[in-house]
């Protein structure tokens, strides 16, 4: 049978060739040790009680021995290849990993153990297999994914001989590669939508429609669609007019992404709520950018659609808190060189470190409409004594006063992750 | 294939004969008592399988028991030891056939020693005893370091 990957490309198996020639790294295992200790008893028994005649005893130990050592050397090549359905999946998903196994020679025991990159596994990544020649072995397990991309390196592969006195262990390199991407919730539209971009013709989007509605005539320039030129304008004028039209519900969303290491506790929360506002402006058929501001920071353009949404969630799934403390900045100059005017903003932060409310303020400064998605890292620890009761309310206490003092920067909705980020939005806009 | 019953019929037939040939070397003793709990543990636990062989080899070297009884002995005790290991990890025939072919090569080789030991001179013990262990060094080097 066949088995087809991706893109209906046919899965390479790894081939590990144990031929004769090739330099075979044979090790004792520890079954042989033990074999060897039962054998040096008589022996060293006969020598020191002076029976020395008994010492053929160690015979049968010998000749089992010498059998299993100049009979059973591997010879022949071992293909492994591993199947994985898809390479995406959403972050939690349990995904099956099947390893087929398959020798052109005689294995009577081959140890194959896959290398998971810490990953939780279901059932065992480990098999013995016992193969005929040509006989193709397959075992299967599960893996629960994380967000992230996950590089399966390859598997280590032992054989032995009947027996298990000898062991020729190798590292197969092969390459698996897998994206858990983040898992999105139902939410609603934290901001709104209506804006006044001037735009001409329609919107590249499929749900332009009621929201385009006319804003002046001006001089038609090359590269304008012909079907926007105003004819009446044009015989009036003399010149060629074109109509210009003004977008109300196609604001710019703008979302960033405050990926600072003291956001640790509440990153994967974070990037939920970005993955998920960005399918919800995708939906609204908002055009959408990103700025992930990790250490270097990573700027996705505003642009439609789907092929655009899933840009940015693959940026999103590889996204790691790093040591930033250059957000302020990174903001700043985005706003000088990059960012859309009038742009909505929405700003996923914990607020926690000094940079990233700075940051706000800077924002709010140049004049964009603001709106803060905050996880609360409080909330995800559990008071366990009085004691913690107690420094967690003087905590919160603290990220109250914090966020009242930023409350002239934009809309700030402080986001208690236990409970779901629709309620959280429905509660500040509510207000 | 064999299936899992007829491995354990098999496992179990050679227990018999290596408790039978236990018996017939020591009787009804400690020795025998010692080697047959560490026998009857090893399905449970590999390791006690490995103890059984030690002490049945010490007490063989201590009572001076050698020849054909005591060489069946071990030959069983090795065969039974090895077929719980094949056993539990349900191994095909052929292993069984290497094991009781590699541990029975011990009897024409014992036995060709003994005639090759009619004819040529007498050898002082202490002399052979040196140039055997030496041999027994020697394989086991070329092994381990393999």
């Amino acid at each position: 049978m066949r088995i087809f990957g991706f893109g209906g490309f046919q899965y390479q198996p790894s081939i590990v060739l144990l031929e004769k020639h090739v330099e075979q790294e044979v090790s004792p295992t520890s079954k042989l040790a033990l074999y060897l200790v039962a054998l040096w008893v008589i022996p060293t028994f006969s020598f020191l009680l002076l029976r020395w005649n008994l010492v053929y005893l160690v015979l049968p130990y010998l000749t089992l021995l010498s059998v299993s050592y100049l009979f059973f050397k591997p010879k022949g090549k071992v293909e492994i290849w591993r199947v994985v359905s898809h390479n995406r999946f959403l972050e939690g998903q349990e995904v099956e990993v099947e390893v087929h196994v398959k020798t052109d020679f005689r294995v009577d025991y081959l140890h194959v153990h896959d290398l998971v990159p810490g990953l939780e596994v279901i059932g065992s990544p480990e098999k013995v297999f016992s193969l005929r020649p040509c006989e193709e072995g397959v075992f299967k397990y599960k893996v629960k994914v994380k967000r992230g991309i996950h590089k399966f390196e390859g598997f280590n592969v032992s054989y032995r001989d009947p027996l298990g006195f000898f062991s020729s262990d190798r590292f197969v390199d092969h390459f698996t590669e897998i994206v858990g991407v983040p898992v999105l919730y139902e939410v609603q539209t934290p901001y709104s939508t209506k804006g006044t971009k001037i735009t001409i013709g329609p919107l590249p989007s499929p749900l332009t429609g009621g929201g385009i509605e006319f804003h002046a005539i001006r001089e038609y320039q090359p590269g304008d669609p012909l079907k926007v030129i105003n004819w009446k304008a044009t015989a009036r004028t003399g010149k060629i007019m074109a109509n210009e039209f003004e977008s109300e519900r196609k604001v710019d969303v703008v979302f960033v992404v405050d990926a600072s290491r003291m956001n640790e506790p509440v990153f994967d929360h974070l990037i939920r709520a970005t993955a998920s506002l960005m399918l919800n402006a995708l939906n609204d058929g908002t055009s959408f950018g990103l700025l992930l501001a990790e250490r270097v920071p990573l700027w996705v353009r505003v642009d439609y659609g789907k092929r655009h949404f899933f840009k940015c969630i693959d940026f999103l799934s590889t996204a790691r808190p790093d040591n930033n403390n250059f957000i302020a900045y990174q903001v700043e100059h985005l706003v000088k060189t990059s960012l859309p005017p009038r742009a909505q903003i929405v700003y996923l932060s914990p607020l926690l470190t000094e940079e990233s409310r700075n940051a706000l303020k800077t924002l709010a400064r140049y004049g964009y409409s603001v709106v803060v998605i905050s996880p609360n890292p409080n909330s995800v620890y559990e008071p366990k004594t009085e004691e913690e009761r107690i420094a967690m309310e003087l905590v919160q206490l603290k990220r109250k006063v914090m966020l009242r003092n930023l409350a002239g920067y934009g809309i700030i909705i402080d986001w208690d992750v236990k409970k779901p980020l629709k309620v959280a939005i429905a509660e500040v806009l509510r207000k | 294939m064999i299936g899992k019953f007829f491995r354990n019929v098999f496992t179990t037939g050679l227990f018999v004969l290596f408790v039978l040939f236990t018996y017939l070397d020591f009787g009804i003793s400690p020795e025998t008592m010692i080697v047959l709990i560490f026998s009857l543990l090893t399905p449970l636990w590999e390791l006690a399988g490995y103890f059984a062989l030690m002490a049945l080899g010490f007490f063989l070297v201590y009572r001076s028991i050698g020849g054909f009884v005591g060489l069946f002995t071990l030959i069983f005790g090795i065969q039974y030891v090895e077929s719980v290991y094949l056993t539990l990890r349900n191994a095909p025939p052929e292993h069984y056939y290497v094991l009781f072919a590699g541990t029975l090569l011990a009897i024409p080789v014992y036995y060709f020693a003994y005639l090759l030991s009619l004819y040529v001179p007498s050898l002082v013990n202490t002399a052979v005893a040196s140039v055997f262990i030496v041999l027994l060094y020697v394989l086991f080097y070329i092994i381990v370091r393999r």
